[in-house]
């Protein structure tokens, strides 16, 4: 008894040995650097030493009792990872609704493009019986495009149109989606074989792994087209300015998906000068690999209103915009109301 | 800060355990109050000036006589009414009423003031009676380890089932069919049982560190074959406070019926008030009174009447008004337009049946059964088979974020 005493004893002195001094500074599991230490549980649990392999743990026994369900996620068929958010219509119908007072307010050509989340796509790929009570929140009206049906249609072809372990779209299907919106935004698409595809990261774990707590051999790979490389596309938050449409030094960054223009920044441009249509895309990251494509037929100026500090009213008188398209993921639109400052 | 949690069991219990045992047995009720009054100051927030200006309050008033008992109990309708209502309030009025009532009329403060602050029953019992705390007792390290493996216990019943079964519980309360109703309701039922034993336990465990002995709290109450015993091994000292405190001196059952059925009318009004001064929790109350009454008359409910009556009152629990609770029911009997079932919730009834079965099976005395025995027979494997259920703790607080104690808000 005295010597489980003090082993106890020993052992809470080393965890707390551990967590004082612990070096860790970056959780790679999370890809974010950890808080600052202090006698708070969210700095200790941080801390804790085998922290990942706790987790691990945790996760295994959750899934060998059958729960299939580890910080939001849970695994669906083909090494699918999906994600639950909640959501809700109100919250849906106050967005959309803001989006149509935005367009009803300037008198520019406004479309609205809602991708599907992987759980509303991948119908095939989801466990069985899991519910469909999502279908209530698909309700296309005139002003919304209707690309949900082309999107189930792909991806029930076995078409690799989403990151098995990432919430977004790969870039075949940002390629659908250009290819549906062509008719509402009155150009033509162009067809696959005027791409040329090139993998450029064979090994890509994104938010749904890492919730997952494990990794995926997704592809990131891109549609390059003949003088995509004259473009010049700018970040105006960073100030950060390249020629062509991809960010490669965010390859080999802690998020690979960077590589997409837009990503986690409020405002960017892609122009070719030319003199041509300028499209203001206000998007979540769902529009990140969807510029890429709308940019070869217009010079683009991109919003994300989750970061964008300015005022999108001003954009609108500053800039001469032939276009406005709002493209975001049903789980942004029906979470968190992220429109309601457009108009303002 | 809660018992469970990093901050406590890897800091705040080794550093507070070691200066408690490192100072002579004549300071400790001192170091108590230090050690206590730290605890209550890092787990209080704004209102942590409540409970110390509480406790001089009810030592003044235990000079007072029964009167100063009744003047303790009217503590608690005061602080619900101007907001001060924090962390443990309910508890400690109980703890101080008994005292008062008791008539020890201690004239060292320090005592009183450890009894009543005394950090792991502080914030949500077990309910205490000054002549159980005694900190001049030598080290005792049988007690010692017995009090870390409940500890363990408690905190892998609070972070393991509770806090899976809390999620499991939102999940199907958030439905709107019957089926999702029915899941829910047995849900919350393991859930409140293992946030409340889990709490307990952890809270006895810490007690034994310090050399503080206490009765279990929870025996197996969803055994019982009637509500008056679900009662009686369910928050068991609760229920013997409510039983010496306010049953016995309106009489009880020993001057007739009438008395009798008046006596348990106030027991479970002042029950339901204690959790709080709600419609719902009144309803709740009740309820069990309306039950209570009825086994008075010799009606038997046998145990999956007690199961269900049980269950059911907890539809008032997690109810915020009468009306959320009338929906539910309303629900849970199919009435009106609801659907029997959905799809959704098959699907997650599926995925949450093996771990409702496995709490089920913890909630029955037989896991427990087993490690008295070999904690009678081979202790030394005992120790050994704690280990997956500390890993299981440390990975639940790995993973980070657990849900609040239940009965913290009280």
């Amino acid at each position: 008894m005295k010597i489980f005493v003090m082993l106890s004893l020993t052992v809470a002195l080393v965890m707390l040995f551990c967590i004082v001094l612990c070096p860790i500074d970056y959780l790679e599991s999370e890809k974010r650097y950890v808080s600052e230490f202090s006698i708070s549980e969210v700095a200790f649990c941080e801390r804790l030493p085998f922290r990942e392999q706790l987790m691990r743990l945790n996760r295994d026994v959750m899934l060998a009792l059958g729960i299939n369900e580890f910080s939001g996620a849970f695994f669906g068929k083909n090494g699918y990872i999906f994600s639950n958010e909640t959501v809700s219509g109100d919250v849906l119908e106050k967005n959309l609704l803001s989006a149509k007072a935005f367009a009803d307010k300037n008198g520019i050509s406004t479309h609205i493009a809602l991708i599907g989340s992987k759980t509303d796509v991948l119908v095939h790929f989801l466990p069985e019986l899991y519910g469909d009570e999502r279908k209530a929140l698909w309700k296309c009206d005139g002003h919304v495009a209707d690309i949900l049906p082309m999107l189930i249609l792909k991806g029930g072809e076995g078409k690799y149109i989403f990151y098995r372990g990432d919430h977004h779209l790969t870039s075949l299907g940002s390629y659908y989606v250009y290819k549906s919106l062509s008719n509402a935004l009155g150009y033509d698409a162009y067809g696959a074989s005027d791409f040329s595809v090139s993998v450029v990261k064979s090994d890509f774990s994104g938010s749904d792994a890492r919730k997952m707590l494990t990794v995926t051999d997704d592809r990131i790979a891109l549609f390059r087209y003949k003088g995509d490389s004259e473009y010049v596309t700018e970040n105006l938050d960073t100030g950060k300015k390249y020629n062509g449409l991809y960010d490669y030094d965010k390859l080999f960054s802690p998020d690979p998906y960077g590589i997409f223009p837009i990503a986690d920044c409020g405002r960017a441009k892609i122009t070719l000068g030319e003199g041509r249509e300028m499209l203001l895309l206000i998007c979540d990251s769902y529009g990140d690999s969807l510029a890429p494509f709308l940019a070869r037929h217009y010079d683009l100026d991109i919003v994300d209103p989750r970061y964008f500090g300015g005022s999108v009213k001003g954009l609108i008188d500053e800039n001469d915009y032939a276009k406005v398209l709002f493209c975001f993921g049903m789980d942004t639109l029906a979470s968190k109301e992220v429109l309601y400052k457009l108009n303002f | 800060m809660t018992l469970y949690s990093s901050v406590f069991l890897f800091c705040f219990l080794p550093v507070a355990a070691v200066t408690y045992y490192m100072f002579p047995r004549v300071c400790r009720t001192g170091i108590i109050c230090v050690i206590s009054l730290f605890f209550y100051l890092m787990s209080a927030g704004r209102l942590f000036f409540v409970l110390p200006l509480l406790s001089l309050v009810c030592y003044g008033l235990s000079f007072a006589g029964k009167k100063g008992f009744y003047l303790c109990l009217l503590l608690l309708p005061f602080l619900r009414l101007i907001d001060a209502c924090n962390f443990g309030v309910a508890f400690f009025v109980v703890r101080a009423a008994a005292y008062i009532y008791d008539e020890h009329k201690e004239k060292n403060f320090a005592k009183v003031f450890a009894f009543l602050m005394f950090f792991p029953t502080v914030s949500a019992g077990p309910v205490t009676r000054y002549d159980c705390i005694r900190f001049d007792r030598a080290a005792d390290f049988s007690l010692i380890s017995r009090g870390i493996l409940l500890l363990i216990w408690g905190a892998f019943e609070k972070l393991f089932f509770a806090d899976t079964l809390k999620r499991a519980f939102d999940l199907f309360h958030s439905g709107g069919t019957t089926l999702s109703a029915f899941a829910a309701l047995i849900a919350y039922s393991l859930y409140i049982y293992f946030d409340f034993s889990g709490y307990s336990n952890a809270a006895i465990g810490v007690c034994n560190i310090f050399g503080v002995a206490l009765p279990r709290n929870f025996d197996f109450p969803y055994m019982s074959r009637s509500v008056g015993e679900f009662f009686r091994r369910w928050h068991i000292s609760l229920g013997r406070w409510l039983f010496d405190y306010i049953y016995l001196p309106l009489g009880g059952s020993k001057h007739g019926k009438v008395r009798m059925f008046l006596s348990l009318a106030a027991v479970w009004t002042f029950s339901a008030l204690w959790h709080g001064f709600t419609l719902a929790y009144l309803l709740w109350g009740a309820w069990f009174f309306a039950l209570s009454a009825l086994e008075k008359n010799k009606i038997k409910l046998g145990r999956f009447g007690t199961l269900g009556s049980v269950a059911l009152g907890w539809v008032f629990f997690f109810s915020k008004t009468p009306n959320d609770a009338y929906k539910f029911l309303l629900r849970l009997f199919s009435a009106g337009n609801t659907l029997l079932y959905s799809r959704a919730d098959i699907y997650n009834c599926m995925r949450h049946l093996p771990f409702i079965l496995l709490a089920a099976f913890f909630a029955t005395p037989v896991v427990h059964r087993m490690f008295c025995m070999l904690y009678e027979k081979a202790r030394g494997l005992t120790y050994i088979a704690v280990i997956p259920a500390m890993l299981l703790v440390l990975s639940c607080l790995a993973a980070g974020g657990h849900s609040p104690f239940l009965y913290a808000s009280f």
